[in-house]
């Protein structure tokens, strides 16, 4: 089967062009795609080689991660990645500026693409070595990383409540629902990872309805129960974007990006809000850039560190699908799958625009109510279609817990608990100490 | 800055839900209108919401952690695993089928298990190796193991991590008592007693042991190596000639039989041999047959030929019934009382293990101790170098001089030697020559034995073994 250049660009385009219009179905996340895709493997053989198709994900992960941004500002439907995107995305939408913000994350998103392709003479010999720095450390470096975002919250509240408990009340319930989120969602992580009511052979999406439960039907209910009416949206010719504020952006996202990305268990939100509070980010606009970046890299650059020579790291599920019938070796493959990327980002980016306008004359004609009513239906089919009632049952638990920072204003990014607390716990060793006591064991 | 703005026309729900059905007026969140005090209908109780997403949240998540508890890790057979279960908890059982890998740095422990279906490579890192080599329930080969873990499917294996050392489930085989002798490849994967005398300690190279064990039906070696050793501690010091009972696993060294234990506490000693071996009456050599492979037997003959080859000697052992090759290797030769003694017409009584190579029948002592020379050779007759012609080719001759200056080749050494009456190459063959106590040199007054050659003309006298060479004080 002929491998050139051109026939494995051929195979990126046709996933980031695929992916770009499948971007737009609300919790439809490229995962699923790819894992269908996977289970048809010997079917397509004859023409999907394990390269083509480790090329066409390439495409896909690319479109999507750029595409994700317009379901989750527009439909209130964001992944773990595109968490951070939605408060700020809302914002805009409300002020008729939704597509100035997919705008804005998409120029982050080429941000952090053009910093990939500056990464790729040097990342053979900078990953491996700065993962065999990292190794030994990981496991007290995600503790910080939890410990960062606990304490990092700060007590609310008018404080004008009567003094007292009431006032403490008034000031800790968002600090108390943040923690109790946090933990809630890690005893429901330690239930997944070890006794996950998902069916065995779908096992590579366990986390589907954990995250769509957590983070996608929370906004959505919240969004009905609100009767949230969408403003009439401007479509605007420029965008308010000052170089400065790019440049901030995309660097703290490409920083977020690159820690998820080379970290385990980090996402790309957690990275974009590390790295934004690293940079002493304020401004609304370069924070938009800088999540773009951040998942960008953080999807697009974790697989493509699947493809470092030398370095034999497999960082997220598109990653691990694909080790499972493709391993390259090659400096050339690499370069080709940068330069890949690249295209299939540029062309995904265009694509945005196009897709943001078919979106914006959808929500012309359909009510929003109707439209998250709709979302939902879907959310919850493709929870349903991937993994069962017992994915169900997850969402819907997952759904409770998500809802909790929603009703009591403390952080939805404790909802990751759901990934850092048991997998913190394993690295420090005590993982199963804690599933022995839940009886997990 | 140009823009295009598009409006829609869409009435505002939102702002008609705001207004009394009642009387019309702003009502904005209340849930009885202020003015007319008519219920406003279609309004959720937050505080209902917010009951609803507690009782979600912890009732819920206290019933999927109940369902959970009820839920079997799926039992898998390594054929039914596809891409798709990538990361899946899931339980597998089979037979380890390979060796341990053990990095005592990283505390990383690896090995592979056979379900019938295929192999599936099981992983387990720094704490969850701790708690198992504490708890002493490091797998071996040969055990039964049923272990439960994150599935990874990789382009060109299956592999489990193993993240609780509960969820590793041991079962290891009663051992059965077998003569060392009686092991075949048939065998491989069972797990067996043998009780006999340490009969050699060898370390082909850094990181194994091989320790020969004997009893009356045969040998069989036992191989420990450095993982065995790092997972289950340092080998009890072991003396030839001392009683040994080993319990392992039967496995393959290109096609021979030995025992790997799954621990060195495997490898019980005792002070000396268990019992007196059984006096293994001499055989005619005529009895013996390809069948008997394997197995120990006892002969007595006298030597009729012997050669040098790489790595010992070939004697041809004759006992008038029939004829067998009595096969020495360099390490048992050289520890021989009398090395010199065995030779071409010596009378000798081997024990030794019956083994069939190209077809012919071959015996091979296992320690120096197996031959007994009853009778010396005899002392070949001196020779001169003049005296020596090409009808002499083939024969074994014994001559005294003087050696010249050695020349390496890239099979071996080539030393001239002077006898007065003329002059000899005796040619040296590499593994005769690194065996040597004295190198040659020039100068050397020697005696040598060998077997008469003639290459390109030339007459060579070749050495058979490092007996032949005897450089003279």
């Amino acid at each position: 089967m002929d491998t050139t250049f051109a026939d494995l660009l051929l195979w990126t385009l046709i996933g980031a062009a695929g992916a770009s219009l499948l971007a737009l179905v609300p919790a439809l996340h490229i995962y699923n795609v790819a894992g269908f895709l996977l289970l048809l493997g010997g079917v397509l053989e004859p023409v999907l080689s394990p390269e083509r198709m480790a090329f066409l994900f390439l495409g896909m992960i690319t479109g999507y991660s750029m595409l994700n941004t317009i379901p989750s500002i527009f439909l209130s439907v964001p992944d773990e990645s595109t968490v951070f995107m939605v408060l700020p995305g809302q914002k805009y939408l409300m002020q008729r500026r939704g597509y100035e913000a997919v705008v804005l994350s998409g120029i982050g998103g080429l941000g952090g693409l053009a910093a990939l392709t500056l990464l790729t003479p040097v990342a053979p010999r900078l990953f491996p070595v700065v993962r065999e720095v990292l190794r030994p450390h990981t496991g007290w470096i995600l503790w910080t990383i939890i410990a960062y975002m606990l304490i990092s919250e700060w007590p609310k509240g008018s404080g004008r409540a009567p003094a007292g408990l009431r006032r403490w009340w008034e000031g800790w319930k968002s600090l108390t629902a943040g923690l109790v989120t946090f933990l809630l969602s890690g005893l429901l992580g330690f239930v997944l990872m070890y006794r996950s009511l998902v069916p065995v052979q779908v096992a590579y999406q366990n986390l589907l309805p954990a995250f769509v439960g957590l983070f996608a039907v929370p906004w959505v209910i919240q969004n009905l129960l609100a009767r949230i009416e969408l403003p009439p949206q401007h479509i605007a010719r420029s965008v308010d974007a000052p170089p400065g504020a790019i440049f901030q952006g995309t660097a703290a996202g490409v920083l977020g990006g690159l820690f998820a990305a080379f970290f385990p268990v980090v996402t790309g939100g957690i990275g974009g809000f590390l790295a934004g509070h690293a940079t002493a980010q304020r401004d609304e606009r370069a924070f938009i850039i800088s999540q773009g970046a951040s998942k960008i890299v953080y999807y697009v650059g974790g697989f493509l560190l699947f493809f470092v020579p030398g370095l034999h790291l497999t960082r997220g599920g598109m990653a691990w699908m694909v080790s499972t019938r493709y391993s390259t070796y090659t400096p050339e493959r690499y370069y080709w799958a940068t330069a890949a990327v690249l295209l299939a980002g540029v062309l995904a980016f265009f694509l945005s625009l196009g897709m943001t306008r078919l979106l914006l004359a959808l929500t012309r004609r359909v009510s929003y109510r109707w439209l998250s009513g709709g979302t939902l239906v879907i959310l919850l089919l493709v929870v349903f279609g991937m993994t069962g009632t017992g994915g169900l049952a997850i969402c819907a638990v997952a759904t409770g817990i998500g809802s909790l920072p929603v009703l009591w204003g403390s952080r939805r990014m404790n909802c990751m608990g759901v990934l850092l607390l048991p997998i913190a716990l394993n690295m420090a060793g005590a993982g199963s100490v804690v599933a022995g006591w839940l009886g997990l064991l | 800055m140009q823009s295009t703005e598009e409006l829609s026309e869409t009435t505002s729900q939102a702002a008609a839900s705001a207004l009394c059905p009642s009387c019309g007026r702003f009502v904005g969140p209340y849930a009885t209108c202020p003015y007319c005090g008519a219920h406003i209908a279609g309004r959720l109780s937050l505080r209902m919401v917010k009951i609803v997403t507690v009782l979600l949240a912890t009732v819920g998540l206290f019933a999927l952690w109940w369902l959970a508890r009820h839920t079997e890790i799926p039992l898998l057979t390594v054929v039914e695993t596809q891409g798709t279960m990538n990361m899946a908890y899931v339980r597998v059982h089979g037979k380890v089928s390979r060796s341990l890998t053990y990095d005592p740095e990283g505390g990383y422990l690896a090995f592979w298990l056979d379900d019938g279906t295929g192999e599936v490579r099981i992983a387990s890192y720094r704490d969850v190796t701790q708690a198992l080599i504490a708890e002493g329930r490091v797998p071996a080969l040969g055990d039964e193991v049923e272990v439960a873990g994150t599935l990874r499917i990789r382009e060109d294996y299956v592999s489990l991590t193993l993240n609780v050392p509960e969820h590793l489930i041991l079962t290891r085989p009663e051992p059965i008592a077998a003569p060392a002798g009686s092991l075949t490849m048939l065998d491989e994967g069972l797990r067996v007693r043998v009780a006999g005398e340490v009969q050699s300690i060898f370390s082909p190279y850094e990181g194994l042991t091989l320790i020969t064990v004997r009893d009356d039906s045969g040998e069989i070696v036992i191989a420990a190596d450095e993982t065995l050793i790092a997972l289950t501690g340092p080998l009890p010091e072991i003396i030839e000639g001392q009683g040994i009972v080993v319990t392992g696993t039967v496995t393959l060294y290109r096609d021979t039989p030995q025992l790997a234990p799954a621990t060195v506490r495997d490898i019980v000693l005792s002070a000396a041999p268990p019992e007196e071996l059984a006096v293994v009456e001499p055989c005619a050599l005529s009895e013996l047959s390809v069948d008997d492979e394997g197995g120990w037997v006892n002969a007595r003959g006298r030597i009729v030929a012997l050669e040098g080859f790489k790595g010992g000697l070939k004697a041809t052992l004759d006992d008038g019934t029939a004829q067998v090759l009595l096969v020495l290797w360099q390490s048992l030769y050289a520890e021989l009382p009398e090395p010199t003694a065995l030779d071409v017409g010596a009378e000798v009584e081997v024990e030794g293990e019956i083994k069939v190579y190209q077809g012919d029948l071959e015996l091979v002592p296992g320690s120096p101790e197996d031959v007994r020379i009853v009778t010396a050779a005899p002392e070949l007759p001196w020779v001169e170098v003049q005296a020596l012609s090409t009808s002499d080719t083939g024969r074994i001759v014994r001559l005294r001089g003087v050696s010249g200056d050695p020349v390496a080749f890239s099979a071996g050494v080539k030393v001239p030697l002077d006898d007065g009456t003329g002059t000899i190459t005796v040619l040296l063959w590499s593994n005769v020559a690194e065996a040597l106590a004295q190198p040659p040199q020039a100068g050397m007054m020697l005696e040598v034995v060998g077997e008469v050659a003639f290459y390109q003309d030339e007459m060579e006298l070749i050495p058979r073994s490092p007996g032949d060479w005897r450089p003279e004080p």
